[in-house]
This record gives C-alpha cells, sequence and structure tokens, in this order.
C-alpha cells in the first residue's frame, strides 16, 4: 500500500489538468516518451549481454520470434533509432560493447 | 480539442495508427490504464487494452494483414488462423507491437460477454484526449478499477478520471451493478 503523499500528488496533478486543458499535454508527453526511451534502451543494453535475448524473449512473452529480426537477432547496428511521439528520432548513446563480450 | 502532432507521446502515435487500421474493420474500444494516461495521468504502461467485436476467421485474416501491412507484427504468431483458434476465440488475448519493438503492445481481445457488448455499442470519442479513437466510458473504467481491479494503480487512475471528467455517481454505480452481474 503506498503512503497518503502519492495519492495526493495524483489528485494536485488531476487538478492541474483539468485547469490546464492546454498546458498539460507537452509535460505529459515529454514524462511519457522519456519512460519509453530509458525502457528501449535498457532492452538493447540486455540484448548485448551473454543470453541477453533470451531473457528479453522471457520477459516479453515473444512467441514468434520472427516478428522481432533485429531486436532479437541481429546487431545494435541494424536497429532503427527510436522515434519519439513528436517525430524526432532517439539514438541510443553507444556503449562499449566490450563490456557485454560476444 | 486540437493539439499539434509535435505534443503527441510514443503511445498516442502507437495507438492512433494502430487503431486507424482497426477501424476499416470492425467496432473497437480502448478501456482501462490508456484512457487514464490519455487524460493526462502520468504513468506509463507497456499495454494498450482493446476490446474487438467478434468476426470471422476470414475477416479477422484481411484485418491481421491490413496490420502487418501497417508495420505491426502480432508477439503470438505471424498466422492469422493461429491468432484466431488458439487464442482469440479461446477468450485469449494476443499482443501487437511495432515490428523490431518491444513496447508498447496493443493487447487485443474478442468482445465476450453482454458487458462488453453494451460498452462496444457505447463507445464514445473523448474530446480531452486530443485523440481521434473509440474509447470505452470513463464512467465503466472508473467503476471496473474501483470495483473489480482494485490495485493502487487502479486506485489512483480511478482518482484521476474522477477529478479530469465530469462524471455521473449515478452512471458508476449502473456500470458497477453491471460488472457484479456479468463478472
Amino acid at each position: 500500500m503506498r503512503d497518503k503523499t502519492h495519492m495526493e500528488q495524483v489528485e494536485r496533478w488531476a487538478h492541474y489538468v483539468k485547469e490546464h486543458p492546454a498546458q498539460w499535454k507537452k509535460e505529459h508527453t515529454a514524462f511519457i516518451d522519456s519512460v519509453y526511451r530509458m525502457a528501449c534502451d535498457a532492452i538493447w543494453r540486455l540484448s548485448q549481454q551473454p543470453g541477453g535475448r533470451e531473457k528479453i524473449i522471457t520477459l516479453r512473452g515473444i512467441k514468434n520470434t520472427k516478428g522481432y529480426p533485429t531486436l532479437l537477432g541481429g546487431k545494435f547496428t541494424d536497429l532503427k533509432p527510436f522515434k519519439g511521439g513528436n517525430g524526432t528520432e532517439h539514438v541510443s548513446e553507444q556503449v562499449d560493447e566490450t563490456l557485454y563480450g560476444d | 480539442m486540437d493539439r499539434s502532432i509535435s505534443d503527441r507521446s510514443i503511445l498516442d502515435k502507437f495507438c492512433t495508427e494502430f487503431c486507424a487500421v482497426v477501424e476499416k474493420y470492425a467496432k473497437y474500444i480502448i478501456v482501462s490504464g490508456f484512457l487514464a494516461i490519455a487524460a493526462g495521468r502520468t504513468r506509463a504502461t507497456e499495454d494498450i487494452d482493446m476490446i474487438l467485436e467478434r468476426m470471422d476467421k476470414a475477416h479477422f485474416e484481411r484485418l491481421h494483414n491490413d496490420l502487418v501491412r501497417h508495420g505491426f507484427v502480432c508477439m503470438q504468431s505471424d498466422s492469422s488462423e493461429v491468432i484466431y483458434d488458439d487464442y482469440l476465440t479461446q477468450k485469449t488475448s494476443v499482443r501487437y507491437t511495432y515490428k523490431n519493438q518491444h513496447v508498447p503492445e496493443m493487447e487485443i481481445k474478442f468482445s465476450k460477454d453482454a458487458l462488453d457488448t453494451l460498452q462496444l455499442k457505447n463507445r464514445m470519442k473523448i474530446p480531452q484526449t486530443g485523440l481521434d479513437v473509440w474509447f470505452g466510458s470513463p464512467e465503466m473504467t472508473i467503476a471496473y478499477k474501483e470495483d473489480y481491479l482494485k490495485s493502487d494503480k487502479d486506485m489512483e487512475d480511478a482518482k484521476h478520471l474522477r477529478i479530469v471528467f465530469d462524471v455521473e455517481e449515478r452512471k458508476i454505480n449502473e456500470c458497477k451493478k453491471l460488472i457484479q452481474m456479468y463478472r
């Protein structure tokens, strides 16, 4: 059970959304997009580790592995830059691949 | 409420593109957490939940093939026959993503009872979200989260929806009665 300050923050933000219909969306989009970018970067880093692709398949419950050829079977250089909601491309920071072995 | 494309999040874009394909083939509604998120709740989600009206296998094959043409892939199988026979008609959901991206997902299931049918019949577009997609009603979503799902996350979603939308308590109570009857 979360403490009551968590619900208070939910309420404060909901009132902000209601009272600022033209303003909330920009902040909201930045938040949502940043969460997805972090998730995609983390999954990419996992895919570079030994056994990482198998972990992704298990984590995501992917049965149709053919549908994700570059995510699950290719190299980082095969991956397309992640596209944000505003169409801008997000390129993951280059990572020293020697950290992750083969 | 008009919003520029640059205001759209990754989730908005994914949902809008997916629904634009589905719209050509069947009635659908987006339900549960994504309604709260599209209405401003600051949390992310891995999946957007869609209830799809039931259809025959040939019609679903056309829908699936069109989704594939538009860059979507089903996590469970490439075969529309497998998706239809082994999942959707067995009351099991399937998940579509953009090809080569593991998130976000659209989790689809067929309408399974009178409650789903009623929600499809009463579907609505919600201007506050700025999205041109069909949603289940905020009242039903609140009722479902408060009386059926009940996790912290769901109670917070319900609170957010109660504040953002001018919901009628009477309608929420009617929805809660329906949920008790069917679920």
